[in-house]
């Protein structure tokens, strides 16, 4: 059978009832295949390896005042007084419970955020403080984007074509703003007789150091006496001090004064000394960042885990480590086990973990398909296929009993003597067939279809209890059931054969272990989920509140800085040009037409010398005498331009207006051309531009 | 050169005029800048403010002959100037020698006459000589002239023609002291000060003209170093294509400027410019030289805003920003 169509038909043994589904392997004609052997890594001997292992350094060996919990004190009847590995343990152990563990195993805490208890009053002021600084964050990024207007059109389509620019000049561009190196440079500099160059750079130094306090600001405009300025203002009595070195600058810049060894000096004590002052502009920006830390705090109020769980005694850094020198390649499995695969030889199912049914189906199939389950302890129900469960209480009689191997398992494993706190076991489960449905009504499948899996076995007992319990299946897979997962802590490598026990109970299920605990399944589609289930939702907001206040402090530019946008101012045509057009928009052309024409006739009369008592005839002749046009069209134009009678009847005139408006507007047009035909200011101005 | 001596000399005449002028210390040295400069001032500012109070005072510690002219809408120009008059006695013409035959003339108000009338002082301000039915006369050394004038809104006032204004080499605002500075003038008031009669404040006389003029000399020498005079160009420039302004700052501002610069840098006890002081008189040496357009002024922009921003806009010399 080739891997697609063994794919399909374990996933049709997943869409139909298991019976049925067994029933139709049997029949079909396609060649069965044997699942490929897992990867098994050789055998070693694990007793060096576990003392490498604890060579890297575990503070609970090393630190005889490590606080150790209740539940890893068990630990401690078990171990060796005198065990060169971990010589500090046992002296940890004389403290007795001095740390109480939260953290990752069922039987731990679990690792809560929440928010500190306080008035109502207290949380209200928390989150007006946040909105306030919210929106100031919203202002500050909408001001800066808006700020960064599109440049002018005349100015987007002027090219500008410049040659290649010299590298040496754009290298003595770049401007140094560090000032320890301006600092180096200055002395650099005066070593090799560039006094001027080293007083500059010290002072640009001293500037820098200003301007990164907050009580300079460096533009190219600003002057040194501006800086002074600004000194005296932030800190008085500095002023003096800041006056000197200006002043010593200033006569090396402009007073024409020999940059000397001794001027150098006096200038780079100066800056020194200034540079060692506490300047007064820290003050808002301690008090800024003690602020955002205090916010931080109180929106947190978080539990703080003791440090390195996992390389703790009840933690498994040890184990990966000893895993990964014995031949495996353990890691922790992240991704959701539904998505079990043959990228995974061995799974162990640690307490934490949260398999549900969909889950059990995969492991069901990646068991049929040669995988190796392993269940260390815990109190999930399982699957009947497994046909064993580790037992939810303990037997105190079995209480620091060893674990031996089983007698019929000599050749499953090398003969042992392991011990583990508490005395849990395993239950096995009355035999019966495959197929009969577990807990999800799924089991694992082998590709030949075969449902004579042998019954569990147990391969370790205390007394004769098991306490490790084996089931294999056809397929090559097999299901390992543990009573506890004492077996996968750290301090369990330590005692006896335990990491004997460990290595060769998962070593036939090949080399690629995962591990999944509390983390599997946690892996987020998107960096929102993640926050969300890492609960990092305080910290990235305390985060972000202290980035804006550094920001803040900074002055940092929230885009490419760009000079401030220019006030546009409109012209007085533009003015004009918008009052035009809110008459057009009203409708009221026959106003301005009659306001227009008043003012037209008055200069007409003007510029024609003709008196008020001349008639509306005598203008019209001679403004067509003078502009050579038709006398009636002349007329016209002017008696359009006269006002009109209004009738009775407001809303009759306002109709008439309207429909007449743009005729209106083109008489306007025309009495405007008559004006400057006759003369007018402009037309003056403007045949003055075309000579 | 002797700037400290120059300096101290300079801060005896301060303190000497602050005795009698409380509150307005830029005043007083823009205005010492001026004289140093050889230049006239013209102090705007409403009525009440010292003006004519500095002048006078200034007139008594630089121990400069002082005359006063009144002007009105009525002032004509050999009110000014003076004329030749004819001696029935002689029988022949004599040259009655005007108020502005003096050394530090103080123009009251002078944009109370009318543009004649003002312009009369043309040739005295810029040439330092007058010209009288074919002769020239010259007025003597040193000869400064202090105008004031109250704003152009005020009623009944003519606004100075821009080639008189161009005389000036600085246009000051005097402004209204603030309540601490008015405080301490009604204190001194109380104390039996009276600004009409100087003479009872026993003013100390710190330089005689033949000083002052040898010091308007002796600052002529202070160097500038050539990034300044490109800065000073650089920034009256700017003035003649900036779109607020109808027309531009003249070469005499530049000329302005570098004669205050001067000045100021010896006032601040240095034989070198440096471009506080070019930065510093910008606004005084240039906004009476600049015309705005209507529309920027309805707008309400003033001739310091423009200069503000062109003054933003210049890259000051041996800067280290980028």
């Amino acid at each position: 059978m080739t891997a697609p169509v063994a794919r399909f038909a374990l996933l049709l043994a997943l869409a139909i009832p298991a019976r049925t589904a067994v029933a139709e392997s049997e029949a079909p004609a396609t060649t069965p295949a044997t699942p490929a052997a897992p990867e098994i890594p050789p055998r070693k001997d694990v007793g060096p390896l576990v003392k490498q292992v604890f060579e890297t350094g575990f503070e609970f060996c090393t630190n005889p005042g490590y606080p150790l919990t209740r539940d890893e004190l068990k630990w401690c009847d078990l171990l060796s007084k005198s065990d060169a590995r971990c010589p500090q343990l046992a002296k940890a152990c004389t403290r007795g419970a001095t740390a109480e563990l939260v953290g990752q195993q069922s039987h731990k805490q679990t690792t809560t955020i929440s928010m500190p208890t306080a008035q109502l009053p207290v949380r209200m002021l928390l989150w007006i403080v946040l909105g306030v600084v919210v929106a100031f964050l919203i202002y500050t990024i909408a001001k800066q984007t808006l700020g960064q207007r599109a440049p002018d059109r005349e100015e987007a389509v002027e090219v500008v074509t410049e040659a290649p620019e010299d590298p040496a000049l754009a290298a003595a561009r770049i401007v140094e703003t560090d000032v320890q190196r301006l600092l180096e440079r200055a002395r650099a500099a005066a070593a090799q007789g560039d006094y001027e160059g080293g007083i500059s750079d010290a002072y640009a130094a001293l500037l820098r150091k200003l301007e990164g306090a907050g009580v300079v600001t460096v533009e190219s405009h600003r002057t040194n006496g501006d800086h002074v300025r600004d000194v005296a203002r932030q800190n008085p009595a500095l002023r003096p001090r800041m006056q000197a070195v200006v002043g010593n600058v200033e006569e090396v810049q402009f007073g024409g004064g020999a940059p000397t060894d001794s001027r150098f000096r006096s200038v780079m004590l100066d800056v020194m000394g200034l540079l060692s002052e506490r300047l007064a502009a820290w003050i808002p920006f301690v008090v800024k960042v003690g602020l955002g830390l205090t916010l931080t705090g109180l929106v947190s109020g978080c539990k703080v885990d003791r440090e390195g769980w996992e390389r703790s005694p009840t933690g498994r850094a040890a184990i990966i480590d000893l895993l990964e020198r014995s031949g495996f390649t353990p890691r922790e499995r992240l991704v959701s086990l539904t998505k079990v695969d043959k990228a995974t030889s061995a799974l162990v199912l640690l307490p934490g973990a949260k398999v549900d049914d969909a889950s059990w189906k995969a492991i069901a199939n990646w068991t049929g398909d040669g995988g190796c389950l392993v269940i260390a302890g815990g109190t999930r129900t399982l699957p009947a296929w497994i046909g064993a469960t580790p037992s939810t209480g303990s037997m105190s009689q079995l209480t620091g009993g060893g674990l031996t191997v089983a007698p019929d398992q000599s050749k499953r494993l090398p003969k042992l003597h392991a011990v583990v706190p508490e005395g849990r076991f395993v239950k096995i489960a009355a035999p019966e067939t495959s197929g009969t449905g577990g807990v999800t009504g799924s089991e694992p499948v082998n590709e030949a279809g075969d449902e004579e899996d042998a019954p569990a076995t147990p391969i370790v007992v205390r007394d004769k209890s098991p306490y490790i319990v084996e089931r294999t299946f056809e397929g090559g897979g097999r299901a390992i059931v543990i009573a506890d997962d004492r077996l996968f802590e750290n301090a369990s490598l330590l005692v006896e054969d335990n990491a004997v026990l460990l290595v060769e109970v998962l070593r036939p299920g090949g080399k690629k272990v995962e591990l999944a605990g509390e983390l599997t399944g946690l892996v987020s589609q998107n960096p929102i989920t993640s926050v969300q289930r890492g609960k990092l939702a305080p910290a990235m907001l305390q985060l972000a509140l202290l980035i804006l206040i550094f920001f803040v402090y900074k002055g940092a530019h929230f885009g490419r800085p760009v000079d401030p946008a220019a006030a546009s101012r409109r012209a007085f045509s533009e003015h004009a040009r918008a009052l035009g057009l809110l008459y057009g928009r009203a409708r009221a052309g026959r106003h301005a037409l009659e306001a227009y024409g008043g003012f037209a006739l008055d200069r007409l009369r003007e510029r024609l010398n003709l008196s008020g008592g001349k008639g509306l005839l005598a203008v019209a002749e001679e403004v067509a005498t003078r502009v050579g046009r038709p006398l009636g069209d002349v007329m016209r134009v002017l008696v359009e331009s006269r006002p009109t009678k209004r009738s009775n009847d407001p809303v009759r005139d306002r109709a008439e207006q309207e429909v007449n408006s743009p005729k209106d507007l083109a008489t306007l047009r025309d009495l405007a051309t008559l004006l400057q035909q006759t003369g007018g200011a402009g037309e003056r101005i403007r045949s003055q531009r075309q000579t | 050169m002797n700037v400290s001596v120059l300096k101290d000399k300079l801060d005896r005449i301060r303190a000497e005029i602050g005795r009698a002028l409380i509150g307005q210390d830029e005043l007083i040295e823009h205005t010492l800048i001026a004289v140093l400069a050889r230049g006239h001032v013209l102090l705007e500012g409403a009525p009440g403010l010292g003006k004519t109070l500095l002048v006078r005072t200034l007139g008594r510690v630089l121990g400069c002959e002082t005359k006063r002219i009144q002007f009105t809408p009525d002032l004509m120009p050999s009110d000014v100037t003076g004329g030749n008059v004819f001696n029935q006695q002689r029988g022949a013409f004599e040259f009655l020698r005007g108020p502005v035959f003096t050394q530090l003339l103080l123009a009251d108000e002078i944009n109370r006459a009318p543009a004649k009338t003002q312009s009369s002082l043309l040739e005295a301000m810029q040439e330092r000589s007058v010209t009288i039915d074919g002769t020239t006369r010259p007025l003597p050394e040193p000869f400064f002239v202090i105008a004031t004038q109250n704003p152009i809104e005020s009623q009944g006032t003519y606004p100075l023609p821009e080639a008189q204004l161009d005389r000036f080499l600085f246009k000051l605002d005097v402004r209204a002291p603030n309540v601490a500075v008015e405080k301490a003038i009604l204190a001194s008031h109380l104390s039996g000060f009276d600004a009409s009669a100087l003479d009872r404040m026993h003013l100390n006389r710190v330089t005689t003209p033949e000083e002052l003029v040898a010091m308007q000399t002796e600052i002529r020498g202070v160097r500038v170093d050539d990034s300044l005079l490109e800065y000073i160009a650089d920034i009256v420039w700017r003035t003649r294509s900036h779109r607020s302004l109808y027309f531009g700052a003249s070469p005499r501002a530049s000329i302005a400027l570098l004669a205050g610069a001067q000045a100021r840098a010896v006032s601040a006890g240095r034989d070198f410019v440096i471009p506080d002081d070019v930065k510093a008189l910008a606004p005084a040496a240039i906004r009476h030289r600049v015309g705005l357009q209507p529309d920027a002024e309805i707008e309400g922009v003033s001739a310091d805003d423009c200069v503000a921003e062109i003054l933003r806009e210049v890259r000051v010399p041996a800067t280290i920003a980028a």
